[in-house]
């Protein structure tokens, strides 16, 4: 069963049907959204939160629009309220270990995190959605719902911004990435 | 050649022969390169897998939530009683303790079987799961239409009933997402069996219509979940052209025992045979 049908389906009154489509779909909502919030609890909760107000929504599905993508301009939306709610969310040391230099520094990693804080909410948000989830710009600008040429532009600023901060630190440091 | 230009050519990935020489000798930009780089290949580490029973919470939530809503004209609520059922393994990590609780001690394949299936009758009479245990349950089980199925099993328990029925787990501070695993089935009457099911929201002793679920392929995000027959899965719902939903009533008494009672489960690999039946158990 499709998509399409299940959602057809639960705009009716099935509940069954949008159960399985969070089933199908709980992943894809999780890895956005632990991507952009970096924390376990907070994801779970945009999870739910992301569901909830789909199945609040369902009448206003866009008949034949992918799902996925329907869930994810959702879920998007519900991480960038919490960001904006919860400023100051950090990137997990655990992620800045992978860092492509095992050698870099304390002062490199800060450097890094700093930066990625620092990022404005859309261009954090573009930078995840590429960089880190794989979408291509084209998918990202529709979960994002802004035009590509916006996305792309977000992304580079994303680049030039934590380039920018890493360059200063290696300047300084004399650092060797 | 400027370092704009440089680093523009180095975003655009379209360096020149002018700018490569630029960065040889050009300190600021080779570390702004370098740094690029960086960014370009930087991966996190893989985003972790969604924690267990993610999808069971969040239908869990979707049921109270919509059942704390006003009910639209328009949708059936989960709540609505005797329309409505949980079909999915809902909470499964919630009530993981109690569940384990509940079987603790139990000889998964152990049961004592009686009742008009008798097709043990030949297997060596094995041992009472309940012969060094305080307490005990004994299920019995009637399932009637295209599988019959009569019997009863006997588990140890590792706490009193009571305590299990008085037992509601809590997931983040938010009481409505109590739920209560009720004894698992493995066996009755000489049948293999598997039925476990949940109450969730589950608010203590009493009668619930809404809020019932099966566990059985709970994690399989394709399929809704059943019960197994002897090898056969009986699910709890069907889409299509007309979805069938099967019907849960359940009883929870302050003295452990209650009743789970089903009907229009509907065979996974032949949609024209379906099951009804009713489990009960009494503690011991």
């Amino acid at each position: 069963v499709d998509d399409s049908t299940l959602i057809a389906l639960a705009a009716t009154g099935d509940d069954l049907a949008f159960e399985l489509l969070v089933r199908r779909h709980t992943d894809a909502v999780w890895r956005l959204a632990r991507s952009l919030l970096h924390d376990n609890s907070a994801a779970e909760e945009a999870v739910q939160d992301t569901f909830l107000k789909a199945y609040r929504a369902l009448g206003r599905f866009r008949p034949g629009a992918p799902a996925r993508t329907w869930l994810l301009v959702i879920c998007n939306r519900t991480c960038i309220d919490h960001l904006r709610a919860h400023r100051g969310s950090i990137v997990s040391l655990d992620e800045l270990r992978q860092v492509r230099s095992p050698q870099a520094s304390p002062e490199f990693r800060m450097a890094f995190r700093t930066a990625m804080e620092d990022l404005p909410l859309h261009q954090r948000q573009a930078f995840a959605l590429v960089s880190v989830l794989g979408y291509s710009r084209e998918e990202a600008a529709e979960i994002a719902r802004v035009p590509a040429s916006t996305m792309r532009s977000r992304v580079q600023r994303a680049r030039v911004l934590l380039a920018e901060a890493l360059s200063d630190t290696t300047a300084v440091e004399g650092h060797k990435l | 050649m400027t370092h704009r230009a440089c680093r523009r050519a180095l975003l655009a990935d379209q360096m020149t022969a002018v700018a490569h020489r630029h960065l040889a000798w050009c300190s600021p930009c080779s570390a702004f390169a370098e740094a690029l780089s960086t960014v370009d290949t930087w991966r996190p580490a893989d985003v972790p897998p969604p924690p267990d029973g993610l999808a069971d919470r969040v239908v869990a939530r979707l049921r109270a939530q919509t059942a704390a809503d006003v009910p639209s004209p328009r949708r059936r609520s989960w709540k609505v009683p005797g329309v409505r059922f949980g079909p999915l393994a809902v909470g499964m990590s919630a009530v993981a303790l109690i569940g384990l609780a509940v079987i603790a001690g139990a000889a998964l394949h152990g049961g004592h079987r009686s009742g008009a299936g008798g097709g043990a009758a030949t297997s060596p009479q094995p041992l009472d799961p309940c012969a060094s245990s305080a307490h005990c349950v004994v299920i019995t089980v009637d399932i009637a239409g295209d599988a019959m199925v009569s019997g009863t099993e006997r588990q140890a328990l590792n706490l009193p009933c009571t305590t299990l029925a008085a037992i509601s787990q809590t997931f983040r501070e938010k009481p409505t997402a109590g739920a209560i695993a009720l004894p698992m089935v493995h066996s009755a009457g000489g049948h293999r069996l598997f039925i476990s099911a949940t109450i969730q929201p589950y608010e203590g002793p009493g009668e619930y219509v809404s809020g019932i679920g099966l566990a059985g392929g709970g994690a399989n995000p394709n399929t809704f979940p059943f019960i197994t027959i002897d090898g056969r899965d009986y699910a709890s719902g069907t889409l299509g052209p007309t979805p069938r939903h099967a019907t849960f009533t359940a009883a929870v008494r302050a003295d452990g025992s209650g009743s789970l009672s089903f009907g229009g489960l509907v065979d996974t690999q032949d949609p024209t045979r379906t099951v009804a039946g009713l489990v009960t158990w009494v503690c011991a």
